[in-house]
């Protein structure tokens, strides 16, 4: 603790210090501005959540949920909890999640903890993509960062409190949700804390079906504060505590007894006449801890998993007129990921191995971008990054494990990684806009893809073990979009592209067995010469009446290797439309979700074709106002008609849930 | 230091006393770590012999030490000859019965500073039967003879497998383990020693055979990858490697063939840690 105060105060030292000859303070603190927000707001893509403004303030939703609004996002789901983001059909390091720009890893080997599952619905101000060159404050991704931004404290001119209660209910799984927040401010002061606690049971699918280890339960708490400590300084602290347990995965072998997960931070803003200085220092502490306790098993296993991140960044932005904006950042962080595999047979020592054999990266990137705009029609902006990743093995066991396959002398890798974008904004007129962008980015590979050991894919039945020796994954992507804003239509199109040399895989290995007992062989990953990944997404909202609007937003992927074989989950053709009549204090739609059968299928992934399906929603929702406070109900009737479907993208091919009425009601005092 | 589990007896059958392991210092060794089985004076000047062996006695291949040194100056003699004779004495229907087993004669070994030599016991000591080992010593000063009885134990994890040759049915083999003996999940040094009987009084060494490992974790029913068979090296060697990918138990299994000819299949040394 000693060691990260200190630490702290070296960085601050500095910059404190640059702050004192600059007198003049104009520009006052962003954070009192944009607090109230409970909006969802992507990068590039301004009209793409107003249609669904009312269900985004229903924060007993998952955030799954959440994030499946946002253009081009869809989900892996592999029970009720914890679904995984994936951006345009790439997920895990192709779209890393973070959370308020910290660096933070899963310790599931499973993939049964995203980042994405450490956040509360009630604690999520807005969630931002960054694919090309908005930001300086992302990682090296192929797809985009997918940023998860908590509500912040809210400093007000005279001292109060503000809060609300939320309770909900699903009829499908019997969950409940109650949750509060609770904040206050002042001028100089202000403090939030939100918690959760959901609990639901197995959820029945189309029919009525009981889907088994489909039940979950989450405690989640978070507290921040900020200090003003003069005009132009910020400090913040925040802390996130999140308790899963008793999270059945119907689609995995296995469930979790707890994961559990400690984030905290510290940040300082230091605000001068045209330019912005914020540096963090940050943790999370993620312990996670499978079980198998329920399922009919030959033998039992232990799986705990650990990841422990700290890290740093600085970011700095200055404007040099209003048409030059300049921006740089220093990012490192530290990662230790560990997982171990303890089997007992009867009778006999028990068996061990390290799934993750304890890797250790040291991660630095330096990033510059900016952005110039001529007049109102041209805007452009750049970005490039540099980042240095080395890992490290830390535990000597798993030095030996490697050998054992094959890995002689082999403790780490070393990657530098470019990272190099461009993005462009026209607006052609008024009411129309284009955009085009073109980037070349290099991923690192995730621990599980460098250093993983006999990881188990119950997806396509092999154990999948991970290669030191990859090259770094590579993209070229372009994009480009346009949107019109007419009198009562409004619509966006985008399009996109992806090359990617080096593109990571599993490949079969007939010379390898597999450890897990009934698994079909061993695939390790490589480098395929390269994948193509390509698509659009787009919606459209037509006002038919000043308060009836029709409205629709569809995606699609289409991934191939270089022989011409399906890239493992990407997602078919989506739409969704939606019919809403909205009045000032309540609203009703209902929304009909159409999806294609995907035929591009990789077989050898375990996948099959998955047929289309569609689904018929309803949702309603009122709200009374009573001076201060207000009160908010909201109805959803989801999946109307128990269709039986099963989402291309769920794992294993578990079907997803039947007819629910969902209730809530949130009480709010501002 | 004393290690020892089982109880020595202890016959000295030269013209000298027997021992008192105080009288003199014992010079620092590579040997400290194992198990002293019998410190004895000689007839020779003040030499002494300490004896070692790394563990207790078991079944199967035992690498045996032996220290000389002056009990007054510390000094050690490299100059000497052992004879190892282990001889097991059988009571089978009122009627004895004896025979020896397979072993490898010390010789001095620099990077230990002893005499080093093996023995490998093709049978536990029992009600039935008793081992007993002669240690000949020789040198141009003198010589004499020391003995000892090693209680010989049956390991939990057999070291050493026995079995007629599939294709000539009045040949017994005996194939010993030698390594690993710290087995650890990587790349273990693995090595056997062969030997056949041709008499109760002569066990030789088999060189020139063909041997084919698979190890195997017999509970999950998974192999590893990368394994080295083990080659003849002479004297009844074979070195290879075996790779454990985890921990746990494994049985890495054998195929010992002559040319065309197979000698065993099926049988596996059972390893775990
Ligand atoms: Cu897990
Ligand atoms: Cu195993």
């Amino acid at each position: 603790m000693k060691t990260v105060v200190s630490f702290c105060l070296l960085w601050l030292l500095p910059l404190y210090m640059w702050a004192q000859p600059k007198a003049a303070i104009t520009a006052p603190p962003d954070s009192t501005k944009t607090y109230q927000l409970n909006e969802i707001v992507v990068s590039n893509e301004s009209i793409d959540n107003t249609l669904n403004k009312e269900d985004n303030t229903n924060t007993t939703a998952s955030v799954g949920a959440y994030l499946s609004k946002i253009g081009g996002v869809d989900v892996v789901q592999r029970g009720a909890y914890a679904a995984e983001p994936v951006y345009r059909g790439m997920a895990g390091e192709r779209a890393p999640v973070t959370i308020n720009n910290m660096k933070i890893f899963s310790a599931c080997t499973d993939k049964m903890d995203p980042v994405s599952s450490y956040v509360s619905t009630n604690n999520i101000k807005s969630i931002s993509i960054s694919k090309d060159a908005q930001n300086t404050k992302m990682t090296n991704s192929t797809a985009g960062t997918i940023t998860l931004h908590t509500k912040t404290p809210v400093f007000r001119q005279v001292g109060s409190w503000h809060g609300q209660l939320g309770a909900g209910f699903k009829s499908v799984n019997n969950e409940i949700n109650t949750q509060y927040s609770l904040g206050y401010g002042n001028k100089k002061f202000a403090f939030r804390t939100n918690a959760t606690f959901r609990k639901a049971n197995n959820y029945k699918s189309g029919g009525g079906s009981t889907v088994n280890f489909s039940q979950y339960q989450k405690n989640n708490l978070a507290i921040s504060g900020s200090y003003l400590m003069d005009d132009n300084t910020l400090l913040t602290a925040e802390y996130i505590f999140d308790l899963a347990q008793n999270v059945g995965y119907p689609a995995l072998p296995m469930d979790v007894s707890a994961a559990k997960g400690n984030i905290y931070s510290l940040a300082m803003v230091q605000y001068y006449e045209h330019s912005e200085v914020e540096a963090k220092l940050y943790g999370s502490n993620i312990f996670h801890q499978m079980d198998d306790s329920q399922r009919e098993v030959i033998m039992h296993m232990d799986m705990p998993g650990w990841s422990n991140t700290y890290g740093a960044y600085v970011n700095w932005t200055r404007d040099f007129s209003p048409n030059v904006q300049w921006n740089a950042s220093l990012d490192y962080y530290l990662s230790q990921s560990r997982a171990e595999m303890t089997m007992y047979p009867n009778n006999e020592i028990p068996m061990y191995m390290l799934t993750w054999p304890d890797v250790q990266k040291n991660d630095v990137a330096l990033s510059i971008a900016n952005t110039l705009s001529w007049g109102d029609k041209w805007e452009v902006s750049n970005t490039a990054r540099i980042e240095l990743g080395v890992n490290q093995i830390t535990d000597p066991f798993g030095i030996k494990q490697l050998e054992a396959i094959g890995y002689v002398g082999i403790s780490g890798n070393v990657l530098v990684l470019p990272f190099i974008s461009s993005h462009w904004n026209v607006n052609v007129t008024e009411k129309s806009k284009i955009n085009f962008s073109i980037k070349y980015s290099q991923r690192q590979a995730s621990v599980t893809e460098g250093f993983g050991y006999y990881l188990f894919n119950a997806q396509d039945n092999y154990d999948y073990i991970g290669n030191p020796y990859l090259k770094p994954e590579e993209a070229l992507a372009v994009e480009t979009g346009y949107g019109s804003r007419l009198k009562t239509i409004e619509w966006h199109l985008q399009v996109f592209s992806y090359y990617m040399p080096q593109y990571i895989l599993g490949e079969y290995r007939p010379e390898y067995s597999p450890m897990t007992i009934g698994a079909t062989g061993v695939k390790f990953y490589v480098n395929l010469p390269w994948a193509m990944l390509s698509g659009f997404e787009g919606n459209a909202l037509w006002q038919l009446t000043p308060n009836l609007a029709l409205g629709t937003r569809f995606q699609y992927s289409y991934g191939v290797d270089n022989d011409g074989v399906a890239l493992p989950l990407i997602p078919p053709l989506k739409n969704k439309l939606t019919l809403k009549y909205t009045k000032k204090d309540w609203g009703i739609g209902v929304q009909l979700q159409s999806v294609t059968t995907q035929n591009n299928v990789r077989y050898s992934f375990g996948e099959t074709k998955t047929p289309g399906y569609n689904l018929l929603n309803a949702q309603a929702h009122y709200s009374i106002s009573l001076g201060k406070s207000s009160l908010t109900f909201n109805v959803e009737a989801a999946n109307i008609l128990d269709t039986f479907y099963i989402d291309h993208l769920n794992f294993n091919s578990i079907p997803g849930p039947g007819r629910s009425v969902n209730f809530s009601a949130l009480f709010s005092l501002n | 230091m004393n290690k020892l589990k089982f109880i020595l007896t202890l016959v000295v059958i030269t013209s000298l006393n027997s021992c008192k392991k105080e009288e003199a210092p014992t010079p620092e060794s590579p040997l400290k770590d194992m198990a002293l089985v019998l410190s004895s004076k000689t007839n020779v000047d003040a030499y002494k012999l300490d004896i070692y062996m790394m563990e207790d006695p078991f079944v199967g291949f035992n690498k045996i030490y032996i220290e000389v040194y002056d009990s007054i100056s510390g000094e050690r003699a490299s100059d000497w000859n052992f004879t190892l004779k282990p001889m097991m004495t059988m009571m089978m229907n009122g009627t004895t019965m004896q025979h020896t087993s397979p072993v490898e004669q010390p010789k001095f070994s620099k990077e230990m500073n002893a005499y080093e030599g093996a023995v490998v016991f093709i049978m536990p000591t029992s009600d039935m039967g008793v081992w007993n080992m002669d240690i000949a010593f020789e040198n141009n000063r003198g010589s004499g003879t020391l003995q000892f009885s090693p209680k010989v134990v049956e390991k939990d994890n057999p070291a050493l497998l026995s079995f007629l040759s599939a294709s000539n049915p009045d040949k017994k083999y005996f194939v010993a383990l030698l390594n690993p003996t710290k087995p650890d999940v990587g790349i273990n040094d693995f090595e056997i020693g062969i030997y056949t009987k041709e008499s109760m009084m002569s066990f030789p060494t088999v060189d020139g055979l063909e041997v084919t490992i698979a190890p195997e974790m017999p509970t999950m029913g998974h192999g590893s990858p990368d394994n080295v068979n083990p080659v003849s090296m002479g004297n009844g060697h074979y070195k290879g490697s075996v790779n454990f990918t985890m921990s746990g138990l494994w049985h890495v299994n054998l195929t010992i063939k002559d040319g065309d000819n197979m000698i065993d299949e099926g049988h596996y040394f059972a390893i775990e840690f």
